[in-house]
């Protein structure tokens, strides 16, 4: 494993979207421990929530990192947002953390300009964690809907922002 | 704050190799990998032959791959080598060997150093 603390923050970072969970464990910014996405069997939200507070068991992370919906870059759609709520209530029941960041944080941290599209953030988070390499999904065309893998993606950039910014 | 290591990191380095769970299990030479997946959700404490096998797998030593076991049992046994010492010293202050215990005290300190409550 790469150098790092002797016990660094370990962090959950979860991308929730309609059809699934786009998750990813970090110990330290540059220690990768897991990552992928979840399909519930169900599409409904109670399902959602039972595979966080599986995770949670799972993984005992210090801190869950989600998406900051209340700023104005954030696109989510309401039944999205009102998931991520739930979740922050789930952790705080459990005793863990949570920390959120927006869209315009996440490419903040990226680059100072703020111009970055998802792909390129993507891109650059595979340098980072090459094993992501092959997750990596093609360029989005117009006619596309985005590729499931790139909540991967999503979520790595959420907990970097957190080992970045820090807490909030 | 710092969290304790997690049992293990068997799921960690198969998705860095690339491997499936049934590949893993072919190379332990188990039959399928229901084992892998047991072992990966620490549901079970592999046996040592297995460890070693996992460290043969992934190149790793057994001690990192299972950080989190190997993080409790040195702390468990570094608190019993300072108790040891102070128990010979207390014994027989005058025939206890000073290179027993330095390593006793060594071994004492080691874990001490690295563990989250001390931190």
């Amino acid at each position: 494993m790469n150098e790092q603390p002797a016990n660094p923050i370990r962090v959950l970072a979860l991308d929730p979207v309609t059809r699934g969970l786009g998750y990813a464990v970090l110990e330290g910014s540059k220690d990768l421990i897991d990552w992928g996405v979840k399909t519930p069997s169900r599409n409904h939200n109670s399902e959602h929530l039972d595979m966080v507070a599986r995770m949670i068991g799972w993984y005992q992370p210090d801190v869950l990192v989600l998406e900051d919906c209340t700023d104005i870059s954030s696109r989510r759609r309401l039944r999205v947002q009102e998931l991520i709520q739930k979740i922050i209530s789930l952790a705080s029941k459990v005793g863990v953390k949570t920390n959120c960041f927006s869209p315009r944080e996440i490419r903040s941290y990226f680059s100072e300009t703020e111009t970055l599209t998802k792909y390129e953030i993507a891109s650059a988070i595979a340098g980072i964690f090459p094993e992501l390499a092959s997750r990596l999904p093609r360029v989005r065309r117009l006619w596309m809907s985005e590729d499931y893998r790139m909540h991967i993606f999503d979520a790595v950039s959420l907990a970097l922002a957190f080992y970045h910014f820090g807490e909030g | 704050m710092t969290s304790q290591k997690l049992p293990n990191y068997l799921k960690t380095h198969r998705k860095r190799a690339g491997f499936s769970q049934d590949e893993v299990a072919f190379l332990l030479g188990v039959q399928n990998g229901a084992k892998v997946c047991r072992d990966e959700r620490f549901t079970q404490i592999p046996i040592l032959r297995t460890a070693f096998a996992y460290e043969v797998v992934f190149n790793t030593p057994a001690s990192e791959l299972f950080a989190g076991i190997y993080q409790k049992v040195e702390l468990e046994v570094s608190t019993r080598a300072l108790r040891l010492a102070e128990q010979l010293l207390r014994a027989n202050p005058g025939d206890i060997k000073e290179e027993k215990l330095k390593l006793l005290r060594l071994i004492g300190l080691s874990a001490m150093r690295e563990s989250p409550e001390n931190e």
